[in-house]
């Protein structure tokens, strides 16, 4: 076991790597270099820019700088901000919990709709069940998400104004009520999509597993229904689905940056957008790298949970 | 019957696209002040935004947009998918495990967020937003296409065609990509669906398609402000990419 977290880890390493090459070479395309804000700002004097360059070390060959700036990534020291000069780690800290807190929201609420959704129809096989299913989860995997949002958004707040329009706490407030009254709408317009996803690979693995001889076995010894249901195929069912979900959560990591834009939730995502904006390259590289290294992570959990539920990959 | 609908859904809209000019009263970008936030009614039928330009007439020529956008891109994805993955199932061996673990890489990538970044950067012209949509969206195509590949690579009349002496280019033109061409069509079609989402969502923060030029995503770009009272210009080009995206999924559905 160990073993195997082990060589998953060197394995991720590389593709750490490569991927921050991405990032730093694609951030090399800005017309103008990172010093291309103070190039028409005519009180910077070109001996001012020539000193900067020098001093921020733009004067070196690439690779160089690629390498101190992945040195610094690592150790944490991932430079200051373009467009306030506060620490880009102090602002990332500053916006990660109101993050952590919606991908955990919409998690749940996908959780709750993926295992009606995947578990119903493919226990009643009749048409109506069936067809329903698989049309709810077709306009799932096909909603534009930021317009799913905005109806959302125009439906329950604006015309029926039963949740608030966005925020994550109402001035003044900030009980627990308040904010979950906020969460709602966000998490279900970011959870729904991937309920989508996962209810189909769930109505897949349940079918599958149906059919399974060991589902015969335990009819065959008598076991109630209930128990074949529950203990004999959706047990088994769920647990490629928890691999799926895990793969998926790094990724709503970064599809939180439409949510948060339409809802002003106060995550990562919404500075991803104002540093997308303000053309904050500092910032952007290091949200990119992190947002890269959570999906690589996930990844590796996923394995490894795949590794811990099915003995068999663990060779 | 699902897929024939789908189908019909998808002509239509590509030929309404096509002779978008025929069917609308008024050119996309022609202003009425006169006529400006009025609501969905018989003459404008989905409304018209704060110039009066009409919703419909804007939504019917912007799917010319988003559609070749759409295609274009799945098109590009397409060229670079089979040929990575035509190369990783036909030469196997190290080149196998290089490009795999760069299709792997590029498939963790959070390609929204680098397409955003790229965007910004660029301030795309439509093709060069075709090539990033397109440059992001090969990676399915690749696993399916060395996946069929390596399904038939050492099946019988393969080994007869090699046997006989044919070279490699024939073998993939003849033999290995007829064979992985269903696999092929299905995961280009997903992909014209994801460049049809993906070039909203960047146009909807403003790196895609730039107005004057509508596109479904822009138009609800420009709408997101006025939701509360003028919900029509957003719920009408956002049902138009719901509409288009579902069509093309049912068809691309393995059956």
């Amino acid at each position: 076991m160990a073993n195997l977290i082990i060589r998953r880890i060197v394995a991720a390493i590389p593709l750490l790597l490569l991927l921050s090459i991405a990032v730093f070479g694609l951030l090399q395309l800005v017309p103008g270099g990172p010093l291309a804000v103070y190039l028409s700002n005519p009180d910077v004097r070109p001996e001012d820019l020539e000193r900067l360059r020098r001093s921020l070390g733009l004067d070196q060959p690439v690779w160089l700088q690629y390498v101190r700036w992945l040195r610094g990534f690592v150790s944490g020291d991932w430079g200051y901000s373009f467009s306030n000069g506060q620490p880009v780690l102090e602002r990332v800290i500053e916006r990660l919990p109101a993050s952590v807190e919606l991908v955990a929201a919409s998690v749940v609420v996908a959780v709750a709709v993926t295992l009606p959704l995947g578990i119903v129809p493919a226990i009643d096989r009749r048409p109506l069940v069936r067809s329903l299913a698989s049309t709810l989860s077709f306009a799932g995997i096909s909603l534009p998400v930021f317009w799913f949002g905005l109806v959302l958004q125009l439906v329950f707040a604006l015309s029926l104004g039963l949740l608030p329009s966005s925020g994550r706490t109402s001035p003044g407030d900030g009980g627990l009520l308040d904010r979950v009254s906020h969460v709602i709408l966000p998490a279900t317009m970011l959870g729904l999509v991937h309920a989508a996803a996962w209810s189909r690979y769930l109505r897949a693995a349940v079918a599958d597993a149906r059919t399974q001889p060991f589902v015969k076995a335990a009819a065959a010894r008598g076991a109630s229904r209930r128990t074949i249901l529950w203990r004999h195929t959706v047990r088994p069912a769920l647990l490629p689905v928890v691999t799926v979900v895990l793969l998926d959560v790094g990724l709503m990591a970064a599809g939180a940056v439409v949510t948060e834009s339409v809802f002003a939730w106060p995550g990562l995502g919404s500075l991803f957008t104002e540093a997308l904006a303000r053309r904050d390259y500092t910032l952007l590289m290091a949200l990119l790298m992190l947002a890269s290294t959570a999906v690589v992570l996930f990844n590796l959990l996923a394995d490894v949970c795949y590794a811990i539920v099915d003995p068999r990959v663990r060779v | 019957m699902r897929r024939r609908l789908a189908l019909v859904v998808l002509v239509a809209l590509i030929i309404a696209a096509a002779f978008a000019p025929l069917l609308t009263a008024s050119p996309p970008d022609a202003l009425n002040l006169a006529d400006r936030r009025s609501p969905p009614s018989t003459v404008h039928w989905f409304g018209t935004d704060d110039l009066g330009r009409d919703i419909f007439s804007r939504a019917l020529f912007g799917a010319r947009v988003s559609l070749a956008v759409g295609l274009l891109s799945a098109a590009v994805a397409g060229l670079i998918g089979v040929a990575i993955g035509a190369a990783s199932g036909l030469l196997g061996g190290h080149v196998d495990a290089v490009l795999m673990r760069a299709t792997d890489a590029a498939l963790s990538m959070p390609r929204l967020l680098l397409l955003m970044v790229a965007a910004a950067i660029l301030n795309p012209s439509i093709g060069v937003l075709v090539l990033l949509v397109g440059l992001v969206g090969w990676m399915e195509t690749a696993r399916v296409t060395r996946a069929a590949f390596l399904a038939t690579r050492e099946s019988e009349f393969v080994l007869a065609a090699r046997a006989l002496g044919a070279s490699s280019w024939r073998l993939v033109t003849a033999h290995l990509l007829p064979m992985a061409a269903p696999a092929i069509a299905v995961s280009t079609t997903l992909a014209v669906g994801r460049g049809i989402l993906l070039e909203s969502t960047l146009s909807f923060f403003g790196v895609g398609v730039q107005p004057p030029a509508a596109s479904w995503g822009n138009m609800l770009y420009q709408a997101q402000s006025t939701m509360s009272t003028e919900p029509w210009l957003a719920l009408f080009p956002g049902a138009c990419i719901f509409v288009t995206a579902v069509a093309i999924n049912v068809l691309g559905e393995r059956a």
